[in-house]
């Protein structure tokens, strides 16, 4: 079963497009934004790929509820492996890209290989058209919110990128979602409600798994990246935002599980790539942690219960 | 926000495209310029509508409505409009407008800024005289 959002794989090389839609399967386990984002990135990326090369890849991603009225911009994400570090690294990009992104007809651009001479990419209305460029400076060809830094591209000599399109996002329940989003914009102006000891102390929490423990905060920042809010948001009010615009119905568990999930598979996707011989701060993280090739990298244990099994071929 | 919900409530989907509102990006002046229907005294859409099918009703509020029982698309009243806020829906066939949402129009509860409000005409000459007033003696003391 697949729904109406779609993902495009761009060979840039080759100036070849080839789209295909986010099953429901893939929007049940991973949402959509960093959570698809980062299994595209760990089925497609090359083993062991140099990040300054072609084969790397770029992932440009809409949140699940950008264009919605609960994100009517919503920021757009940006995966890739970092130059710097090695590592996937992403970065979250606000502006309307991501509305825009989707209206224009996808949710998710894989963008593989690297264009000859410098390009532009025009996606309008579920097309995607390649224009050489030349002589363009970074900001100076369109709306400034609708070019995506330069620096992040180049590599793969994309100089600019824009969306534009009337795709109408279906709504499950309209006036369901007027009277929440209302409710929430009239609440902006009361007093906030005292926090409790059991709200202070949650974002220090821990949520166990089978692949080890991730802080409470970071799953509530991976839950935002997904829904392309690019903030926290308490787990009831991304249940309730998901199910009036989407019809998705998800308990708090389901959700804290989705942005596990997406954790842990960047977490082995880093291990594999060698984060354990690398220097910095994030791999004393994962010393400190345990989170080793030995206790994360199995099959039965991790990948079976965590529905990632299809990428143990991959990742192993 | 004032342009998704308005797609979401007339049109049932988030398309700003099919919003009865409209936001002009000025760039020569760095600002924002939402548009709706003016509901004008002697609207230009009434006279050119060949099937008499726009009206100016009074209920709530004053305002202009399109009888869809008697539109057939022909357009006129968009090429009439002077200020370019009626719409087209190009899969239904028919023009579309702002109708203040009967009288409690939703774009002002999603504009959190205040930049949309909904005011009486007769009372706009009193809030415009008294701002200038401000403006005039903001300078002055007691």
């Amino acid at each position: 079963m697949t729904t109406d959002r779609r993902i495009a794989l761009v060979n840039l090389g080759r100036c070849e497009v080839e789209t295909f839609p986010v099953s429901m399967d893939l929007e049940q386990r991973f949402l959509g934004g960093s959570g698809v984002a980062t299994y595209l990135f760990c089925k497609h990326a090359p083993k062991m790929v140099d990040p300054g090369s072609a084969d790397n890849l770029c992932i440009v991603s809409a949140g699940y509820l950008s264009g919605t009225l609960s994100a009517p911009l919503g920021a757009v994400v940006l995966t890739s492996k970092s130059t710097a570090t090695g590592l996937m690294a992403r970065v979250c990009v606000d502006g309307p890209f991501a509305a825009e992104m989707r209206r224009a007809g996808f949710d998710h651009l894989v963008l593989k290989g690297r264009a000859k001479n410098k390009t532009c990419l025009l996606i309008r209305d579920g097309r995607i058209e390649f224009k050489e460029v030349h002589g363009l400076r970074d900001n100076s060809l369109f709306d400034p919110c609708a070019v995506l830094r330069k620096d992040v591209l180049a590599a793969k000599n994309v100089v600019a990128m824009a969306c534009s399109g009337t795709v109408a996002l279906e709504v499950k329940d309209p006036e369901g979602i007027i009277a929440y989003e209302k409710k929430l914009i009239e609440s902006i102006d009361e007093p906030p409600a005292p926090n409790t000891p059991d709200q202070d102390g949650q974002d220090s929490q821990i949520m166990e798994g089978p692949a080890g423990s991730i802080k409470l905060k970071e799953i509530k920042q991976s839950i935002g990246q997904c829904l392309g809010l690019g903030c926290e948001l308490n787990f009831q009010t991304a249940a309730d935002r998901i199910l009036l615009n989407t019809g998705l119905a998800l308990n708090e568990d389901e959700l804290k599980q989705i942005a596990y999930r997406c954790i842990i598979m960047e977490r082995i996707y880093n291990i594999r790539e060698g984060i354990a011989t690398s220097q910095g701060r994030q791999a004393d993280d994962y010393r400190e942690n345990g989170w080793t090739r030995k206790a994360v990298v199995k099959k039965t244990k991790v990948f079976d219960p965590l529905r990632i099994d299809d990428l143990w071929d991959r990742l192993k | 926000m004032c342009r998704t919900a308005c797609a979401i409530r007339k049109a049932g989907v988030c398309n700003p495209e099919k919003s009865r509102i409209r936001v002009i990006q000025m760039d020569e002046c760095d600002r924002y310029m939402p548009l709706v229907c003016q509901n004008c005294e002697d609207a230009p859409c009434i006279a050119a509508c060949p099937k008499e099918a726009i009206s100016r009703i009074d209920d709530q509020v004053v305002r202009t409505v399109i009888d869809y029982n008697k539109c057939v698309g022909c357009k006129m009243c968009l090429n009439a409009c002077s200020f370019g806020t009626i719409g087209f829906d190009e899969d239904r066939g028919r023009p579309f407008k702002c109708d203040l949402c009967g009288g409690d129009p939703l774009c002002v509860h999603f504009c959190k800024p205040g930049a949309l409000t909904l005011k009486d005409s007769a009372m706009i000459q009193y809030d415009q005289a008294r701002a200038s007033a401000l403006r005039r003696t903001a300078g002055m003391k007691r």
